[in-house]
């Protein structure tokens, strides 16, 4: 082991003595989805596009960072009947007048609704390839009319072999008015493929948990918060209750390449030690040896402190 | 003080309508009036205020990329800061007895609070002021006009009207408090519009010094200058947006979001003319102050990006 790897221990020795290890708690829907990952019936989870034998095992994903290939294809569909627009590499923006969605269902059904959104703008074969995450509401007041809903934004991570991509370089984003009007859409995507690399995604429950405690202990025992007197401290985190679980895939950075690891992304409310909650995802791989010697963490990567101003 | 306000406000309103015909178009030039705090140990107590790391860097990164733009856009156009303050210059004397009504933009970043931003010596609340453009100290506050189209707040909670106690339930109009509504309402006297944040707004920055990447908090204003000047994008579209970008790039490190907010106008003027102050855009912004009268109506209008955090941990006083 080199220096480098003594002084990586040595840390989270450190920091995991500074605080208690926090208790993991498994929702029941996150057990029923790892319960059910390993058995025949994948199809009902997000893995609809694997084959469920090759579901024991998934390819590490690289990025292209030089080809265009995706987006070149996107813009030459969309150029077809919107205006579209590059407001950055890789991200194209999409606008038309008079493209309406159905938002009847917005409240009931909002999988539904999100597909048929997905219907209607995107090309066939890329249906399938999102997934919401989430809708951000617009909301006015005004003295006459009270409160009123003034538009959305539709919210949509990239899918790749059927995992959600946890990365901010690749994404779909529909705003729409208060009744469904578009007013435009922005996509990024990089140029994914699979590399010759695989890693063992079969393990059972016991271990997904094990491997998930662990990162937690030592990654999540505490959060840095700022006091009610204005000082940065860190605040320990006494719980993690993990609502649901996602099969994704993971930005690793190997040397200075960025790579994308199959692993297991939890949606979770942490418990501070000053009754605070807050929802955080934490991305962990499948088992403890999932990912070998990459580190979770960046390398090489520098941050200062947050501050609320 | 009526009298001045009066005064002040026809001044704001009458002046500019002898200079050009009515219409929508791209502003004749841009003027900043440009404030930002960092250092508040000489702020007086009781306020209790952690010193800030960003704000500099936030303002320049707005008049940079905003001038920048325009140059390129619109070559030939004057660009140019009637203020560019920072830290002790920033006082609550110095912007209070800025004139800021030659300002196209009225731009502040530092410490903030429902209503109120916290200069480097003492908060102000955003209305409430003297009823001129120059303020004695004591009474703080200002109108905005003239020649100003659009204030930016870059602080936390100035455009939160939420009563006390509930700054994070959902608007409803159970949880307003129309007396905070009133205050954001009094200060438009001819301003467009009002950008700042529902929610607690941050500062932070991490990257890779090998691979020379970084993410900051001020990218925001990078981004918020070239959906506005550069895309032509509306100033709502524009500021919501950039608050979604900054919130998406901090999204692996930072598990907090931002609610941008916008004050504005929307209905139909004295003469008939149809405004919606939202959705100006730079290229089509209407070349006259916009009175509150007519069918004109004042809306509070917000976005929740990521899951915003709206309790702040200091105090800036009442």
């Amino acid at each position: 082991m080199n220096g480098k790897y003594v002084f990586l221990a040595l840390f989270v020795l450190c920091s995991s003595w500074g605080f208690g290890k926090p208790d993991l708690v498994m929702g029941e829907r996150a057990k029923s989805f790892l319960n059910k990952r390993n058995q025949s019936d994948s199809k009902q989870l997000n893995l609809k596009k694997i084959d469920v034998s090759k579901n024991k095992t998934a390819n590490v994903v690289s990025v292209d960072e030089y080809s265009r290939k995706t987006m070149n294809e996107m813009k030459k569909f969309f150029s077809k009947t919107y205006n579209v627009h590059e407001i950055k590499d890789r991200v194209l923006s999409i606008k038309k007048d008079n493209v309406k969605f159905d938002l009847s269902e917005l409240e009931s059904q909002r999988a539904l609704c999100a597909h048929h959104m997905l219907k209607k703008i995107m090309p066939v074969e890329y249906v399938d390839k999102f997934m919401l995450v989430s809708i951000d509401k617009e909301r006015s007041f005004s003295e006459k009319q009270g409160v009123k809903i003034e538009g959305y934004r539709f919210n949509f991570n990239r899918l790749f072999n059927g995992r959600v991509v946890r990365s901010k370089d690749d994404y779909l984003r529909i705003r729409t008015d208060a009744k469904g009007l578009l007013r435009d859409a922005r996509i990024a995507l990089q140029d994914l493929k699979e590399s010759s690399e695989i890693v063992k995604t079969d393990e059972d429950i016991n271990e997904n948990e094990t491997t998930l405690d662990s990162l937690v202990s030592v990654e999540l025992d505490a959060i840095q918060v700022i006091d009610q007197n204005g000082n940065e401290k860190k605040e320990r985190v006494d719980k993690v209750e993990v609502n649901s679980v996602a099969e994704a895939y993971c930005e690793i950075f190997v040397g200075e390449s960025k790579m994308y690891f199959p692993c297991l992304s939890y949606a979770s409310k942490i418990n501070l030690s000053n009754d605070e909650k807050i929802s955080y995802i934490i991305d962990a791989p499948h088992s403890r040896q999932s990912w070998g010697d990459y580190n979770h963490e960046k390398k090489g990567t520098a941050r200062f402190n947050r501050r609320d101003r | 003080m009526k009298i001045k306000l009066i005064v002040f406000v026809a001044l704001c309103l009458i002046m500019p309508i002898f200079a050009v015909n009515p219409t929508w178009t791209t502003p004749s030039k841009v003027a900043v009036a440009a404030f930002a705090v960092e250092k508040y140990k000489h702020v007086y107590y009781p306020y209790n205020l952690k010193d800030l790391n960003r704000s500099r860097r936030h303002k320049t990164m707005f008049i940079e990329t905003l001038f920048s733009r325009v140059r390129a856009k619109y070559p030939g156009k004057r660009v140019f800061t009637t203020y560019n303050l920072s830290d002790i210059d920033a006082t609550k004397e110095a912007y209070g007895e800025a004139l800021l009504y030659r300002s196209e933009f009225v731009f502040f970043s530092g410490h903030g609070d429902q209503q109120k931003i916290c200069l480097c010596d003492y908060p102000i609340n955003i209305s409430g002021g003297c009823g001129s453009d120059v303020c004695p100290l004591d009474e703080g506050g200002k109108f905005y006009g003239g020649e100003t189209r659009w204030v930016i707040f870059d602080a936390c909670l100035t455009l939160n009207i939420n009563k006390e106690g509930r700054l994070h339930r959902t608007l409803s109009d159970d949880d307003v408090d129309i007396s905070k509504y009133y205050k954001i309402k009094d200060v438009f006297a001819g301003a467009h519009a009002i950008l700042g944040f529902y929610s607690l707004s941050w500062e932070d920055a991490y990257g890779n010094p090998v691979q020379g990447k970084w993410v900051r908090s001020e990218d925001l204003w990078d981004y918020f200058t070239k959906y506005f000047i550069e895309d032509g994008e509306t100033i709502w579209a524009s500021f919501s947006m950039a608050s979604a970008d900054v919130v998406d790039d901090f999204r692996t490190v930072n598990r907090k979001g931002l609610a941008p907010a916008i004050a504005f106008l929307r209905g139909y003027d004295n003469q008939g003319r149809y405004h919606d102050t939202s959705m100006e855009r730079f290229d089509h912004t209407f070349n006259q102050p916009i009175s509150m009268d007519g069918n004109m109506q004042f809306f509070l209008m917000y976005v929740e990006h990521g899951e915003p955090d709206y309790y702040p941990t200091y105090t800036i006083g009442n």
